[in-house]
């Protein structure tokens, strides 16, 4: 007689090269604080290093998990790249540089990323959500400079940004608009 | 809905399988196993190429879970199934990423081939068609002299994935009724995220008979058995004073008219309170279960469940909820629903195959993920004379699987015992 079940050997699976990772992150990290801390408390690099670590954790789990929309790390990349731009900017004594160019330079990247995705699969499309969701995230300057007048001081580079963003969007949309339309009736319903 | 869904290679959840991807985890996997025990040796190769050619019939099964602003949806999925030999616990989570995406699992083992399915897909009874299709296929594959094309054409199969339960609910239905906390199974848990699995093949004569003798079915019997088991084994040692509460799916076809292959069940719970003390005799407590069964399961009763849970999931204000929020509320309501149930107990019956495959065939198999709170869930299914009742668990000791056993026997019916090895469990003779 055949038995029903296989012996079951190492159950659990625990991932040690992550483990070491974070360990190390994590000691990085403090010692960096420390450090600084014991050095000079006018200059606070240390919060560099621990956002940059911040930031590499983000950028390699999104990496890490499989199958994952190209689109959606295009629009991870945006939003994490610009929030770590703001934050060195304002470690080091803001200077306005992450708003008035390194911003505009991200949106303008992340945008030909997406036209050129765009052309290269329009026959089969399917980043309509992350290409929606790049298009408003690529405006919210304008709509700072439009309305906030202060806080964008050379407001050249987010014109062109945002211009390459409305270029984008509607180049997609005479493209792909019944794809981007379908896929929107897909995530949106109710 | 159905129409449109279906140019578009997507379609919505049915009402039943929204919930189970938003409640799921690694600890709470909502995965069910359904098994077939062949009379030879299972051939890798044949197996893979039984899976593609049933998945080009039944394609609702080839589907990939994908995230919508509001609720989950089902895309079409064109990657190659995974067959693997069976190496984890039954009734895993599945992990679409190591799975190709695909939402049920195939495995094997020596004469044994395993569907792990993930309940958002399929009920209990539409799974095993989906087993049985496989099966058929793979006995035709490997036996390609005793299956002429003749045979092999008479089959046929629903594909459809209408939300029968849209269909069928009363909107005007009262409400159901609350029921108290239930008795929680207690013990020490196994180690490892083990689950143990425990088959009682019982002779299906002699409980049919005894069932009859005692004027009850075979669920209701088996449910009696149940409670009994649990009673004398762990809630007595433990003094417990909440009810115990089984919950018994209960599978809508026979209610209502439908040939779906996505969920359409619902469920009743029975609710037992021990401190009564004319139920503490098997015969007392039997002819509750007995009485409380015929009270739950009529049309109007069921109806009542099904339509609740309907008109939650139309509910506008849960719809537009947003579904990364709908996850953290599930999630934390859940963590308080389940203490709602002390067991599960599904019995999909007996299972029909046609008369040439039946001599390729030894027995199937049905088993449920137990957790932390349900530890332990049970389920039967039934083939030729022989009904496989399963107790899946997470406990360490065995106490109400053995009372269960040594019941069934008291009451003079013939059974033997089989496991996946976690557990040493033996059944005495006496």
């Amino acid at each position: 007689m055949t038995s029903l079940y296989p012996k079951i050997r190492n159950v659990k699976k625990d991932n040690i090269a992550i483990k070491i990772m974070i360990i190390l992150s994590i000691l990085v990290a403090v010692t960096c604080l420390i450090t600084n801390i014991c050095t000079s408390r006018k200059y606070m690099w240390s919060f560099i290093v621990i956002i940059g670590i911040i930031y590499t954790w983000v950028t390699v789990m999104y990496s890490i998990h499989r199958n994952v929309n190209i689109a959606s790390s295009v629009m991870v990349q945006l939003i994490a790249i610009s929030i770590l731009m703001i934050c060195i900017d304002n470690i080091i004594g803001y200077d306005g540089w992450s708003i008035n160019l390194a911003i505009p330079i991200i949106v303008m990247v992340a945008n030909t990323t997406m036209f050129i995705l765009t052309i290269s699969s329009f026959h089969k499309y399917k980043y309509a959500i992350y290409q929606l969701i790049i298009f408003v995230l690529s405006v919210i300057p304008l709509g700072i400079l439009l309305f906030y007048d202060k806080i964008i001081t050379m407001p050249i580079f987010t014109i062109i940004s945002s211009s390459i963003a409305v270029f984008t969007f509607v180049f997609s949309l005479i493209l792909c608009g019944k794809d981007i339309i379908e896929e929107l009736d897909r995530r949106l319903h109710t | 809905m159905s129409k449109n869904s279906k140019s578009n290679n997507w379609r919505r959840l049915d009402n039943s399988a929204k919930i189970f991807p938003i409640s799921s985890s690694k600890k709470y996997s909502s995965v069910f196993r359904l098994s077939a025990v062949l009379k030879e040796k299972i051939n890798p190769k044949i197996l893979k190429e039984s899976v593609e050619l049933v998945l080009k019939n039944l394609n609702s099964f080839k589907v990939k879970l994908k995230k919508g602003l509001f609720w989950y949806y089902f895309e079409d999925n064109h990657k190659k199934v995974i067959i693997e030999k069976e190496k984890v616990y039954p009734c895993k989570y599945i992990d679409p990423k190591t799975n190709n995406d695909y939402l049920f699992k195939v495995t094997y083992y020596e004469n044994k081939i395993n569907l792990d399915i993930f309940h958002s897909l399929t009920d209990g009874n539409s799974g095993i068609i989906f087993l049985r299709e496989i099966v058929y296929t793979y006995i035709e594959l490997a036996h390609p002299e005793d299956f002429s094309k003749q045979i092999r054409i008479q089959r046929k199969i629903s594909n459809n994935t209408e939300d029968d339960y849209l269909k069928n609910y009363n909107k005007k239905s009262p409400k159901a009724k609350g029921g108290k906390k239930a008795y929680i199974l207690k013990g020490k848990k196994l180690p490892l995220s083990a689950i143990g699995v425990i088959h009682v093949n019982i002779n299906l004569e002699q409980l049919k008979a005894k069932a009859k003798e005692k004027g009850v079915t075979i669920t209701q019997f088996l449910t009696a058995c149940v409670i009994y088991a649990i009673y004398n084994s762990n809630y007595k040692n433990y003094n417990g004073k909440k009810p115990i509460k089984v919950c018994i799916p209960v599978d809508l076809k026979k209610y209502f008219k439908s040939e779906t292959v996505s969920n359409f069940f619902s469920y009743i719970t029975l609710q037992v309170n021990m401190n009564k003390t004319e139920l503490l005799s098997f015969d007392n407590l039997l002819k509750f279960v007995h009485e409380d069964f015929n009270k739950r399961l009529t049309k109007e009763e069921i109806s009542k469940t099904m339509s609740a849970n309907v008109k939650l999931g139309n509910n506008l204000f849960i719809k537009l909820i947003p579904l990364f929020l709908k996850v953290i509320i599930v999630k934390l309501s859940y963590m308080e629903i389940r203490k709602y149930t002390t067991t599960t107990f599904s019995n999909i019956g007996r299972v029909g195959i046609i008369g040439e495959y039946q001599k390729y065939i030894d027995k199937f198999l049905m088993l449920i993920a137990p957790e932390s709170v349900e530890k332990i869930k049970c389920s039967a299914c039934s083939f030729e004379n022989n009904l496989v009742f399963t107790a899946t668990s997470v406990l360490k000791d065995t106490a109400v699987e053995q009372k269960f056993c040594e019941k069934l026997k008291e009451e003079g019916i013939d059974l033997y015992v089989e496991g996946n090895g976690v557990h040493d469990f033996t059944v005495s003779e006496d």
